[in-house]
């Protein structure tokens, strides 16, 4: 059976919520932003693109080319729910949906489509129920695999649609420059210049053994990509996680150990609070600094049994902070449980283990009930809390979904 | 827009399908007619399902919230026009 794909992508989405939110803002150049004094952008409106404004670009930079700019402090709220939301839409035609980012998503329609007039139809469908619902623009792309859907999005946005069928993959791949291709980047662009490569035709025309010398195994892969080619599947069901964790850019640079560790012990518990829902227990506890000149590492430890106790987490945390002599301040911080297990643990043997046990129970019960830091640890209060933008792994359900304020 | 976090009374019809519509609030002596719901979104806090609403008078442009498990209405922020 030959596979139909929708992308449905939202047309910039954050700016667009933001504009039908406030009518002052709209028609107008606009972009969002996170709450911290150096937050980026994180999208602007297509009246901003014109200025050449850009997502990551910084306030001054963006002040610079267009000072008329308004700039609005994302909701993380209205985005996740929004995002939720669209996923249903989309499920009414397939269950095979993934969602890719909190504005884009996957949506197998190949056994469905006939039941609802065919992909035009669906695309259509969809498109219509977001104007409605959310007074929103999506763009959608259709095509025999999520390559060619992809790019048929990003060749009708804003607010189009397009249908690549089979029989045009050729004709529209011809004269297209590579870098249009979805996952190839600007080195492999540069790279595949020096060969004399520029557009897709080229690339699918180009001998397997000349892309395999350059890039090795996957160059047969970029090959398949200029002929159109893609086996990606929609991963409508979560993959299990390898990893939970949590970073977060400080509202400033930071040197005192005690608000380093107090912004820790809160990563920890977000952390353990995550493995704790969705029953998930790790070895290993990685924490990741960043200095203000942007050199990020992070150090791992593995502790002696699975845990997804907050104080064990923020225990292993501190002390490979401990072990690191920081040559700055601090600008960013993460700490990650990896190494998971899914397998419940046992009911502890020794009592002091069982009391910390149940007071962590305690504490999630509560936290469940009236809200996430409700009822948390006193070395955390002192931290304001201020919103930080969505994680590009944000997923509307599953381990990876976090509540946002 | 500026916070304002404080408790309102409102004037909202609930339809049989669970929509809910405010039509009109009080907040302090001001009375505001909703002309239009520009957005509106749901989230948690622990089991409490909060219902926000972006709405306007025509000319202040408003945020207020719902709380189903207190039924109690908030005006959260205003920006005026």
């Amino acid at each position: 059976m030959e596979r139909v794909i929708i992308v449905a992508d939202m047309d910039a989405f954050f700016a667009s919520v933001e504009q039908k939110a406030n009518p002052c803002l709209r028609g107008k150049p606009t972009a969002v932003t996170g709450s911290g004094h150096r937050t980026v952008i994180t999208t602007c409106s297509y009246e901003a693109r014109r200025y050449g404004i850009k997502t990551g670009m910084n306030i001054y930079e963006a002040k610079k080319l267009c000072p008329h700019l308004i700039f609005v402090i994302g909701d993380n709220e209205k985005y996740t729910y929004t995002c939720t939301e669209l996923e249903k839409i989309y499920k009414h035609f397939t269950p095979d949906v993934e969602i890719y980012s909190v504005d884009e998503a996957f949506v197998d329609i190949t056994t469905t489509h006939h039941l609802f007039g065919g992909p035009e139809a669906i695309g259509i469908a969809i498109k219509k129920t977001i104007k409605q619902r959310f007074g929103i623009n999506c763009t959608v792309g259709i095509g025999p695999n999520i390559l060619l859907a992809k790019l048929a999005s990003d060749l009708a946005k804003p607010d189009g649609l397009m249908w690549i069928k089979p029989e045009d993959v050729k004709g529209v791949l011809e004269d297209l420059p590579v870098k249009k291709l979805w996952g190839l980047g600007p080195k492999t662009e540069a790279k595949l210049a020096l060969l004399g490569i520029r557009t897709c035709g080229g690339l699918g025309r180009a001998p397997a053994s000349l892309l395999r010398n350059k890039f090795g195994i996957p160059g047969e892969t970029l090959k398949a990509m200029g002929q159109g080619a893609c086996n990606r599947p929609v991963m409508a069901k979560e993959e299990e996680p390898r990893s939970i964790g949590h970073s977060m850019t400080l509202p400033r640079d930071i040197r005192d150990l005690n608000e380093i560790e107090a912004q820790i012990l809160k990563l920890s518990e977000m952390v353990g609070r995550r493995a704790r829902r969705y029953e998930y227990r790790g070895k290993t506890i990685a924490l990741t600094i960043r200095y203000p000149d942007f050199e990020t590492f992070s150090k791992q430890a593995k502790t002696r049994e699975y845990t997804n106790d907050t104080r064990v987490i923020y225990k292993q945390a501190l002390s490979i902070l401990q072990g690191i002599r920081l040559r700055d301040r601090v600008r960013l911080l993460g700490v990650c449980l990896s190494d998971l297990s899914k397998d419940p643990k046992q009911e502890a043997l020794i009592e002091d283990e069982r009391r910390r046990e149940s007071i962590l129970r305690a504490m999630d019960y509560v936290n469940d009930k009236y809200g996430d830091f409700k009822l948390t640890w006193g070395s955390y209060i002192m931290l304001n809390r201020k919103t930080g933008v969505i994680s590009p792994s944000w997923r509307p359900s599953g381990v990876k979904h976090v509540n946002l304020k | 827009m500026e916070i304002i976090n404080e408790p309102i009374r409102v004037i909202a019809s609930f339809s049989p399908s669970c929509k809910i519509r405010p039509v009109k609030f009080i907040w302090g002596k001001r009375t505001f007619e909703i002309e239009e719901i520009t957005y509106q979104w749901k989230s948690r806090e622990g089991k409490a399902a909060i219902y926000h609403f972006s709405v306007t008078d025509g000319g202040t442009l408003c945020e207020i919230s719902f709380n189903a498990d207190t039924l109690l209405w908030r005006l959260e922020a205003l920006e005026a026009g």
